[in-house]
C-alpha cells in the first residue's frame, strides 16, 4: 500500500514532466524554424522597399523634367501666337490651383513625435493626421496663401489621413517628421500657431512643435495628373 | 524518515511548479515575440505595396507626360492642336481650384447640433469630416454653398462657424462630388466618423447618395483667393 502510494505520485510527477518537456520541445522547435525565415523575409522586404523608393524618385525627376518641357512649349507657343489674354489667364489659374512653385516670405513648421514616452498611452506621443490638418487650419485662418507639407502642395482636394505608420497626402505616403512651409503673412502666421491650442497640446507631451518665420521660402507646385482630380465633375456653364 | 520523504517530495513538487510557470512564461514570450515579428513583417508588406502603387501612379503620370509631350512635337506648327490642349488643362485647371460651378454624382450630408447644449458641432468636426472626403477621392466639396479650396478656413465662434470668411449657421449642409465607381468606397470610409458623430457625440447626421449634385465656385469677390503675397517662379 505504502509502496504504492508512491509510485502513484511519482507516476503523476513524471507525466506532468514528461508532457513539460514535450511542450517545450516543440515550442523550441518552433521558434528555431519560424525564425531564420522570417528574419529572412523581412530583410528581403526592406530591400525591395529601397528599390522601390529609388524608383520613386527617379520617376519623380523624370516627371519633373517632362513638366518643365511641356511648359517652355506652352511659353513658345504663347510667345509665338501673341495672345496676352490666354497667357494670362494660363497664369493666373494654374496659380489658383496651386499648379507653378512660389516663392515668399512666411513660415516653416517642425512637427515630430516625443523623443520619450512618459506616460502609458503612446496616442499621446505620436503626431496624428488630424493634429496636422488642425495646424494647416490654423495657418489658413491666420492667411496663409500657399502651404506644403514635406514639400507635397496643399491643393482643394489633398486628404491628411493616417496610413499605418505615415500619413498620407496627395495620396503619397510620408513618415514623421513633417515639414509644413506657409506663405503669408509672418508675422501673423507665427502668433496664429504659437497661440493655438494645438501648439499647447503638443507640447504638453513633449512633442516637437517648432515655428520659425523665414524669408524666401519655395513651395514646389502639385505634381501630380490633375485629370484623375477631376474626372467625375462636370462644368456648369 | 516518512518526514524526510514527504519533504523531499514536496520541494520536488514546489521545483516542478515554478519551472511549470515559468516553461509557460516563456513560451508566451516566444508567442509574443513571433507575433511582433509577424506584425512587422505584415507592415512591411504593406509598405512595399504601398510604395508600389505609388510608383504606379508615377509611372502613369510620367507615361501620360510623355504621350502630351510627344503630341506637342507631333503637333508642331499645327498651333490649333496645341491650343485645344492647352485649353483643356486650362478647364481641369480650373475645376481643381474651385473657379465654376461643377455637378456630379455625389454625397450630401445634413450636420446638426444634438438637442442639449454640450453635443455642439466644432470646428474640428467638420475640419475631419471634409479630411475623410478628401481621402475618400472626394473631387469637390462645398459647406452650405461655400466652396472649399486649398485655403479655405474653418473657425467655430459661438455661435456660428466662419468658412471663407463668411458666417454660416448649422444645419451644416456637406455636398461633395466623387467619380461614381468610388461613391460606395467613399460612403465606407465616411461610416466610421459618421458614427462617431450620432452615437458618441450626439450631433443629428444623415448621409445621402445624390445622383446629381451642383458644387458653387469660390466666391470670387476677392476676399477668397489671394495670391499678392506669392511670387510665380
Amino acid at each position: 500500500m505504502k509502496i504504492n502510494d508512491k509510485s502513484y505520485i511519482l507516476a503523476v510527477l513524471f507525466m506532468v514532466f514528461g508532457i513539460l518537456l514535450s511542450v517545450q520541445f516543440r515550442s523550441v522547435l518552433n521558434s528555431k524554424k519560424n525564425k531564420p525565415s522570417v528574419a529572412y523575409q523581412i530583410e528581403n522586404l526592406q530591400n525591395e522597399i529601397k528599390t522601390e523608393k529609388l524608383i520613386g524618385s527617379k520617376l519623380r525627376e523624370e516627371i519633373d523634367e517632362n513638366i518643365k518641357k511641356q511648359d517652355e512649349y506652352i511659353k513658345m507657343f504663347m510667345e509665338g501666337r501673341n495672345d496676352n489674354e490666354l497667357a494670362r489667364e494660363w497664369e493666373s489659374v494654374k496659380l489658383a490651383a496651386g499648379l507653378t512653385d512660389v516663392m515668399g516670405n512666411g513660415v516653416i513648421v517642425h512637427l515630430a513625435d516625443a523623443s520619450e514616452q512618459l506616460g502609458r498611452n503612446i496616442d499621446n506621443y505620436v503626431v496624428h493626421d488630424v493634429e496636422i490638418v488642425e495646424v494647416l487650419n490654423e495657418l489658413k485662418k491666420a492667411g496663409a496663401q500657399a502651404i506644403s507639407v514635406n514639400n507635397e502642395r496643399i491643393i482643394s482636394t489633398s486628404e491628411i489621413i493616417c496610413a499605418g505608420p505615415t500619413v498620407r497626402i496627395n495620396r503619397t505616403r510620408y513618415p514623421v517628421p513633417y515639414e509644413i512651409k506657409a506663405i503669408g503673412d509672418p508675422k501673423k502666421l507665427y502668433d496664429a500657431l504659437v497661440n493655438s491650442p494645438i501648439a499647447s497640446e503638443f507640447l504638453m507631451f513633449d512633442k516637437k512643435f517648432e515655428v520659425r518665420i523665414a524669408k524666401d521660402i519655395v513651395i514646389p507646385k502639385y505634381g501630380g495628373d490633375i485629370n484623375n482630380l477631376v474626372d467625375g465633375l462636370e462644368v456648369i456653364e | 524518515m516518512k518526514f524526510a520523504r514527504n519533504l523531499f517530495i514536496t520541494m520536488i513538487c514546489i521545483i516542478l511548479g515554478i519551472m511549470l510557470s515559468w516553461q509557460y512564461k516563456s513560451i508566451e514570450s516566444n508567442k509574443k515575440v513571433s507575433a511582433s515579428q509577424t506584425k512587422n513583417l505584415y507592415n512591411l508588406q504593406k509598405e512595399l505595396l504601398e510604395e508600389k502603387k505609388n510608383n504606379e501612379n508615377l509611372r502613369a503620370r510620367n507615361e501620360e507626360l510623355e504621350a502630351q509631350l510627344s503630341e506637342y512635337i507631333d503637333a508642331a506648327g499645327n498651333n490649333k492642336q496645341i491650343e485645344e490642349s492647352i485649353r483643356e488643362q486650362l478647364a481641369r485647371a480650373r475645376m481643381l481650384a474651385g473657379l465654376v460651378d461643377v455637378q456630379g454624382p455625389g454625397i450630401e450630408i445634413v450636420l446638426d447640433d444634438g438637442d442639449s447644449d454640450y453635443q455642439i458641432v466644432y470646428d474640428i468636426d467638420l475640419l475631419k469630416l471634409i479630411n475623410e472626403l478628401r481621402a475618400a477621392e472626394a473631387q469637390a466639396i462645398s459647406i452650405n454653398d461655400e466652396r472649399v479650396v486649398a485655403m479655405t478656413e474653418i473657425r467655430y465662434t459661438r455661435p456660428y462657424m466662419v468658412i471663407n470668411g463668411r458666417q454660416i449657421y448649422p444645419p451644416y449642409v456637406i455636398k461633395a462630388i466623387a467619380d461614381p465607381e468610388k461613391l460606395d468606397y467613399a460612403l465606407n470610409m465616411l461610416g466610421g466618423v459618421v458614427e462617431i458623430f450620432r452615437d458618441s457625440f450626439g450631433y443629428k447626421i444623415s448621409v445621402n447618395k445624390v445622383d446629381k449634385i451642383t458644387i458653387p465656385k469660390v466666391r470670387d469677390d476677392g476676399s477668397v483667393l489671394k495670391y499678392n503675397l506669392l511670387n510665380p517662379l
